[in-house]
Parts: structure tokens; C-alpha cells; sequence
């Protein structure tokens, strides 16, 4: 069975679970770690949750959908989710204050996964937040000598996010093709 | 003597407390003559925003895309320069606060600015862009652990609730398959795309159909910073550079039938073909119809690809290497048959229009059409160097047989 996976990170609220729901050929799992403290009286047990979903690519063989925690504390999760990834979808919120800050900081975080595989970035809430424009983050993403896929998506519609994975795909090798 | 409530500029206050904005006020009462009354945002005809307030370039942002026509008025300890406003040095001296309300004023009336003149579209002015040694850009790692940051939560202060009523930007891409492509571009006549003799004879000017027209009325609108309204004897265009808008009072099904049509060389009036106008939303009224705005770059990718029919634009080579800015936002555009993999191959590095048809093994008709596009928005350029047609890029590396199928079966499924 293929432990093949395509990672979907972003800051909280950007759309990461709706996605991976759009996508899913089953209803969304959460799954929950506890962490927890041996000593329990000096530590409140913590919850973190992934967003889990499923696509059936062929029979027998799945592509494992993982969202990263939303809180990103817990960072050091994310080192062990990309192993057996074959991308990253970063979602990016256009409605918070600093979008250009989100993007840095998942760009950094992800460095190494991103260098071996791929990435590509959804910008959500567009319809709610017009700046800053696709074009803005395309300047951005010069300056880090950067050339990654940027769309307007809405992680509600499938289209929109099947379009993104797609362009994950052929970034990571144009010469592929439908079979 | 004190201006008559109907000769005084109504303006609205931004990112002043209550005592900056009473302490405003009382000088425009003041030292001012009275010559502006402060109302709120959605009476004023002129806005002021006090540009060191924290979330400034948002507020500015705002007031540019709420409402294109209406004037700036900037005030800062900074001398700045800001396009399409109006600038005055903190502490604010009455001759320099009248003087910004004079040029608002003027602004409002259409004193400064004299109606344009276009007649001929131009080709858009494209710089030359040194096309250096492709190479294939990744971001190093980071070395060093990187501390817990605790990203913030907060949201903007605002955002424009009127954006989600404009239904027509914010739809998903239409994408085309080689089966309906005909029926759905169009087809041109009089070349054979079979016979690679004939591809040099497949192109096409964009001067002489509404796109090349379109084209140079975005790019006067965006050099004066105006909304302007093509007149072309079919429906009228109104432009908005500041919110990267059209509007449009037509279907897809009739743009698409004007887009194919050759200009006629009968004028429309004064002897032009097609006429720019100044706009004035309220006058015209079309600001209420929300489902015709349209996203500019969406727009005229479309009206590209239906002018184009599968050509590719004559001022460029079909032998000189192309190259590709950035990825086209593909979720919000017609996406044509192979155009993602001819992005994915030309943001790699340049590439001649015939080394994509031969390297992804495609018919010219999609190369072409998505160069039409991808040129007509302005993020594909090529190269002007004999040295870039030896310069090519490097094939991309071959994935492993087995990696390649994977992500063909995946994207089999994301096509469903």
C-alpha cells in the first residue's frame, strides 16, 4: 500500500481543513495526540489535532491527505508529517494583517521538504480581502528567487483546490501527462 | 466670506484618535476659512488620512479600491510619495492644507486632467529582461532551528463587503480540453496547424482586433490613474486600474463573437475608431451592477484567447526563446489544453514556442493560444539576445519512471 502523502500547512484558519475536505474521497478525520505531561499535576494536557483525509487514486492505491496542527507551536510535528511526502500545498489567508509574514515563515519552516519536493500556494479569502493581490505575492516570492505556483482559491471548491494540487503536480515534473 | 454648505468639500477622517480629529477639525473650521465639513466615509468626496497611523497603507489600500475617483489627501512627518494622492508635511501649515484642498477640488471638477486621445492601440510597452542561464531556484534550508513564533491572529480592520457580491471575479476556472476546444476558441481560417511549414504563418496582430484596443486603454488608465470608459461602438469598457477591474455589460458568449471580429476601419465618431472617455461612477451608475465587474487579468486572458483562435502574437519569434514570470493565477482564468504544463516547462527556463511543441509533444494551436494569453497580460517576455537562442534551459531532470506514473494516476484523479 503507497504511504504517499501531499502535506497542506498554513496559518490558522486559512482553509486547510476545508480543503483537505474538498478533496477527499472520505468524510475528514481529525486525529488526536494528547500530549501530556508524566507529571500531570504540573502540566495540563495538550490536544493536538491533524486534519486526515483520503484520495483514491486507483485501486488499492491512496494518497494520504495531512494538514499540519493549526497551531504553530507545534512546529516540531511538522518534521515528522512531510516524511513519504511528495508536496506541500501552503494556503495562505488574505484576510489576516501580515499575509507576506505567514508566507515567509512556512516557506523557512518547510525549507528543506520544499527543496527536495515541491510547493504551491493557495491565497484564500480573496473575495473578502482584495490586497494583497496574486501579483504582490509574485513579487514576493522574487525576491526569495522563487517561482512556485500562486492561486486565488476558495478551499471550499474542489475545482479550485483540485486545480492547485494539479499545478503542485506538474511543477514537480512538466513533462507528466494524464494516463 | 464663508463658503456656502453646498460649495464645501465634504471629507472624511482616517486613522486620527478622537483629539487629532477634533483638533482637525476646529483648523479646518479655523485657520481653513471653512472651506471643507467633515462627514463620513460613504458622503465625502474627498478622504484624509494621517499616513503614520499604524495599518495606514490598509486604509489607503481601502480608500483606492472603495472608491477610484475620489481624492487623497496624505499627511506625514515623512515626505512621501504616493501615487494618487495629494501629499502634506506634518505639522499641517493652513497655505499648504488649502492648497491640497484646492487640488482635490480641482481633481473633482476635472480641471487637471484633459480627456485622452487614443485613436491607435499601441503594443504594450514591454522591457527588455536580461534572460540569464535558466537555472532552477530552491530555497536552502535553514541551518539554524527557528524559535517558536507564534504567528499572529489578528485579522484586518476592514475589508470590502461589496467584494463577494462581484460573483463573476471570484469564480472557478473554466478549463478546456482538446475535445471542445474548437467549438469552444474558435477556429481559424486559412492556416493548416497540421503542416509545421505553415506555423510562421500563424499569427495575428492585436492592433487590429478589440484586444489591442483593450490593451492600450488599461495601459493609458493605469498611467493617468483614472477610470476611463472605452468607447467602441460595441458596449462601452469602463477600466479601474486602482482595483484591477473591468466592467462590462456582456456576456462570455458575446465577447467571445466580438473578439474574433477584425476592426472596422469605420469610425465610431471624430474620425476614431474607438474613443476613451473620463468616468464618473455616480453619473453612470454601473458601480450597482456587481456581477459585471470582472478581474482585469481574467479578462483579458479570455478576450486573448478568443482573438488568438491558436495564433500566437506577431510581434513575437516562433524560433526565439520564451520565457515565463510567473505562474498565471490558472484557478480564475480559462485554462486552455496543456497550459499548466507549458507553464510548468517555461518557469524552468526559456524556451522557443517550437522546442514546447517538440519537448511536450502538443499540438502548436495550445502553445500558441497560451502564449497569446500569458503575453497579453504581460508576464511573458522574449528574449531579444542571439546568445539566449543558443542559451536554452535544461531539460528537467527525470523523475524515476515509477514517480511519474504516481503523479499521472494522481492527476487522472484531480480531472475526474
Amino acid at each position: 500500500m503507497s504511504q504517499y502523502k501531499i502535506i497542506f500547512t498554513g496559518p490558522v484558519g486559512a482553509g486547510k481543513t476545508t480543503a483537505i475536505g474538498s478533496l477527499s474521497d472520505v468524510p475528514l478525520m481529525k486525529t488526536d495526540e494528547a500530549a501530556s505531561d508524566m507529571t500531570k499535576e504540573r502540566k495540563a494536557e495538550t490536544t493536538v489535532a491533524m486534519d486526515y483525509g483520503i484520495m483514491n487514486i486507483n485501486e488499492g492505491e491512496k494518497i494520504h491527505l495531512y494538514g499540519t496542527p493549526g497551531q504553530e507551536r507545534f512546529d516540531f510535528m511538522w518534521d515528522i508529517l512531510t516524511v513519504g511526502g511528495i508536496g506541500l500545498v501552503l494556503l495562505l489567508d488574505n484576510s489576516r494583517a501580515d499575509p507576506f509574514k505567514d508566507l515567509q515563515f512556512f516557506l523557512k519552516s518547510f525549507a528543506g521538504f520544499i527543496q527536495e519536493t515541491g510547493v504551491a500556494i493557495g491565497v484564500t479569502q480573496m473575495d473578502v480581502s482584495t490586497r494583497p493581490t496574486i501579483d504582490d505575492y509574485h513579487r514576493q516570492l522574487k525576491e526569495l528567487d522563487m517561482s512556485i505556483p500562486v492561486f486565488s482559491v476558495d478551499a471550499r471548491e474542489k475545482k479550485d483546490v483540485s486545480i492547485l494540487v494539479q499545478a503542485l503536480m506538474f511543477s514537480l515534473d512538466p513533462g507528466i501527462d494524464e494516463e | 466670506m464663508k463658503s456656502k454648505p453646498t460649495d464645501l468639500l465634504a471629507v472624511s477622517l482616517y486613522g486620527m484618535d478622537g483629539r487629532t480629529h477634533k483638533t482637525m477639525t476646529l483648523f479646518i473650521q479655523g485657520p481653513c476659512k471653512g472651506v471643507a465639513r467633515i462627514v463620513d466615509e460613504h458622503e465625502a468626496d474627498v478622504d484624509i488620512i494621517d499616513a503614520d497611523a499604524i495599518n495606514a497603507r490598509v486604509t489607503l489600500d481601502h480608500c483606492l479600491a472603495r472608491n477610484p475617483l475620489r481624492p487623497i489627501i496624505i499627511l506625514s512627518l515623512e515626505k512621501l510619495k504616493i501615487e494618487h494622492t495629494i501629499f502634506v508635511e506634518k505639522p499641517a501649515k493652513t497655505e499648504t492644507m488649502l492648497a491640497a484642498f484646492k487640488e482635490a477640488k480641482d481633481t473633482l471638477k476635472g480641471k487637471k486632467k484633459k480627456p485622452s486621445k487614443l485613436i491607435k492601440p499601441e503594443e504594450p510597452i514591454r522591457a527588455e529582461v536580461k534572460v540569464e542561464t535558466a537555472k532552477v531556484s530552491k530555497l536552502k534550508p535553514s541551518k539554524e532551528k527557528q524559535a517558536p513564533f507564534e504567528l499572529a491572529t489578528e485579522k484586518k480592520v476592514f475589508s470590502n463587503p461589496l467584494e463577494q457580491k462581484k460573483t463573476a471575479k471570484h469564480k472557478a476556472a473554466m478549463m478546456i480540453n482538446e475535445q471542445n476546444f474548437s467549438s469552444f476558441i474558435g477556429i481559424v481560417k486559412g492556416v493548416n496547424f497540421n503542416d509545421p511549414e505553415q506555423w510562421r504563418n500563424a499569427s495575428y496582430h492585436t492592433k487590429q482586433y478589440y484586444q489591442g484596443y483593450v490593451q492600450s486603454s488599461i495601459q493609458v488608465a493605469y498611467e493617468k490613474g483614472q477610470v476611463i470608459k472605452l468607447n467602441s461602438g460595441w458596449k462601452p469598457l469602463i477600466i479601474l486600474p486602482h482595483s484591477h477591474e473591468l466592467w462590462l455589460d456582456a456576456d462570455d458568449k458575446q465577447l467571445r463573437a466580438f473578439a474574433g471580429v477584425e476592426v472596422s476601419s469605420v469610425p465610431v465618431s471624430d474620425g476614431k475608431v474607438m474613443t476613451l472617455s473620463k468616468v464618473n461612477p455616480k453619473e453612470e451608475g454601473f458601480s450597482t451592477e456587481l456581477d459585471k465587474f470582472q478581474e482585469m487579468n481574467a479578462f483579458v486572458w479570455k478576450l486573448a484567447c478568443w482573438t488568438s483562435k491558436g495564433r500566437y502574437p506577431a510581434v513575437l519569434n516562433i524560433s526565439d526563446p520564451i520565457y515565463l514570470k510567473q505562474w498565471p493565477n490558472f484557478t480564475r482564468l480559462v485554462i486552455t489544453p496543456h497550459a499548466m504544463r507549458i507553464a510548468a516547462l517555461l518557469v524552468v527556463g526559456p524556451r522557443s514556442m517550437l522546442d514546447i511543441i517538440k519537448v511536450l509533444k502538443v499540438k502548436p494551436q495550445y502553445v500558441f493560444i497560451f502564449v497569446s494569453a500569458a503575453y497579453a497580460i504581460g508576464i511573458l517576455g522574449q528574449s531579444k539576445r542571439q546568445a539566449d537562442q543558443i542559451i536554452t534551459a535544461e531539460v528537467p531532470a527525470i523523475k524515476s519512471v515509477q514517480k511519474k506514473s504516481l503523479f499521472s494516476r494522481i492527476l487522472n484523479k484531480l480531472r475526474g
